[in-house]
């Protein structure tokens, strides 16, 4: 089959994927230091806006960034696992493998729980510093969700490091290069290219995430 | 009889025994309860300093609200010293009260001391003037600094 050069990454999902990078690393850089920790809430709410952004765009979004599309359930991502190791070449579908679809989706969970846990949490060494939904909780379910907060950023580091070095693995042993598409948002591809999205509705979107977000750092 | 001896030894050991766990128990209880407390009470400090810190520096709430803040750090702040009984150091329930603070407590005392006049100082403030005001917070936040610099412990 011939390979075409297509857009296979379109640029909502790439900006909200380095986007998500750059704030998973801020908060991660502005934690623990109660100085710092208006700094965090503000990477937090970025992460979130990101994560609502992508989570409409998985059902309303281009082809490779919906859920419908990319998760094909376990047997394929199997197949996948032994096409991997075969000898067979990999086939070269445009958007997630069904593998790494799974790895898209720990990885949003993990960021939501994340997120999720912040909201009601409240430190700060000397000036009170207060997620939004804070004062719906008490003390107990508070210190208990802090645990969760802290849990969750192991098993996102851990989910990281899992999903850096698989890609550096399709790189060096695959020779499959996928940081260029996440990039560029270009790749050669069999088959039909996938169908995109307008930036009219993903800019929609977007300020409807973002919205959301600042009503609830403003309001609550 | 002897046998009958060492059972009755035997039981009073066990129920000496385990009057002591539940003594140890109800002891760290309470040391635990004291240690919640006192941190909602620095917490009610941390509210109090944000409410101060809105109004004289972002222009958030009233006069009223920023006086009634810092009564609240008098107030509250007047039984700081009864807050920090022994044993309930670090490694106790959450706490983060430096072992410090029982070895050097004439000094501890003297911050707390220098965080009180502050705390007046701040309360007996003119509200409408928002310069005066923001300056009597920061000295205030400068002597909770202090404090938390060599009795907190740094996560
Ligand atoms: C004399 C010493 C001292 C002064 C003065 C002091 N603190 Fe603290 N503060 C501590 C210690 C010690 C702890 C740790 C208590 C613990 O973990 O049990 C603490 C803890 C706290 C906490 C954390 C509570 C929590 O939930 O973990 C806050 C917030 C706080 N202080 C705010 C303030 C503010 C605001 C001021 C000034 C207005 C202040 N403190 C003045 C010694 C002090
Ligand atoms: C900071 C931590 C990171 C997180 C939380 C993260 C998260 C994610 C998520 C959620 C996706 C799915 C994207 C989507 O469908 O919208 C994804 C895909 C991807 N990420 Fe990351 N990422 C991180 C770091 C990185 C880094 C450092 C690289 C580059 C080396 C990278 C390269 C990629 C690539 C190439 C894909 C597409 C994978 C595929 O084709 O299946 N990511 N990442």
């Amino acid at each position: 089959m011939p390979k075409r050069r297509v857009t296979v990454w379109d640029l909502p999902t790439r900006v909200f994927h380095w986007g998500l990078v750059f704030c998973l690393a801020g908060s991660w850089y502005t934690s623990g230091d109660e100085d710092r920790l208006e700094t965090h809430l503000l990477f937090g709410y970025g992460a979130l806006a990101l994560l609502l952004f992508r989570v409409v765009w998985g059902v309303v979004g281009s082809d490779t960034a919906r859920f419908a599309s990319f998760v094909k359930g376990p047997a394929a991502a199997w197949l996948h696992l032994r096409h991997l190791f075969g000898t067979k070449a990999l086939e070269a579908h445009a958007g997630h493998n069904p593998l790494g679809a799974y790895a898209v989706l720990a990885l949003l969970g993990l960021v939501a729980v994340q997120v999720g846990s912040g909201l009601f949490l409240s430190g700060g060494d000397i000036v009170l510093v207060e997620g939004p939904l804070s004062q719906y909780v008490d003390q107990r379910t508070e210190d208990w969700l802090e645990t969760v907060h802290e849990t969750a950023f192991i098993l996102l580091q851990v989910m990281v490091a899992v999903h850096v070095l698989a890609i550096a693995f399709y790189g060096l042993f695959a020779r499959r290069d996928l940081v260029g598409p996440m990039l560029t948002g270009r790749a050669e591809v069999e088959g039909a290219p996938p169908r995109l999205a307008s930036p009219l509705k993903a800019l929609l979107v977007a300020l409807g995430a973002g919205g959301v977000v600042w009503a609830l750092a403003t309001l609550a | 009889m002897t046998r009958r001896f060492g059972i009755t030894t035997a039981g009073a050991l066990l129920a000496a025994a385990l009057v002591g766990t539940v003594g140890v128990a109800v002891a760290q209880d309470t040391a635990e309860v004291t240690i919640e407390q006192r941190k909602a009470n620095f917490k009610q400090f941390g509210g109090a300093m944000k409410v101060l810190k809105g109004y004289a520096k972002d222009g958030e709430g009233t006069a009223a609200d920023a006086s009634k803040a810092a009564q609240t750090l008098v107030t509250v702040g007047a039984g700081l010293h009864t807050w920090f009984p022994a044993g309930t150091a670090v490694g106790v329930g959450k706490s983060e009260a430096l072992p410090a603070i029982w070895t050097n407590m004439a000094d501890f005392e003297a911050k707390n001391a220098s965080f009180q006049a502050a705390a007046k100082k701040l309360a007996a403030v003119n509200f409408t003037d928002k310069a005066a005001t923001g300056a009597a917070f920061g000295e205030v936040g400068g002597t909770c600094k202090a404090c938390h610099d060599s009795y907190k412990k740094k996560d």
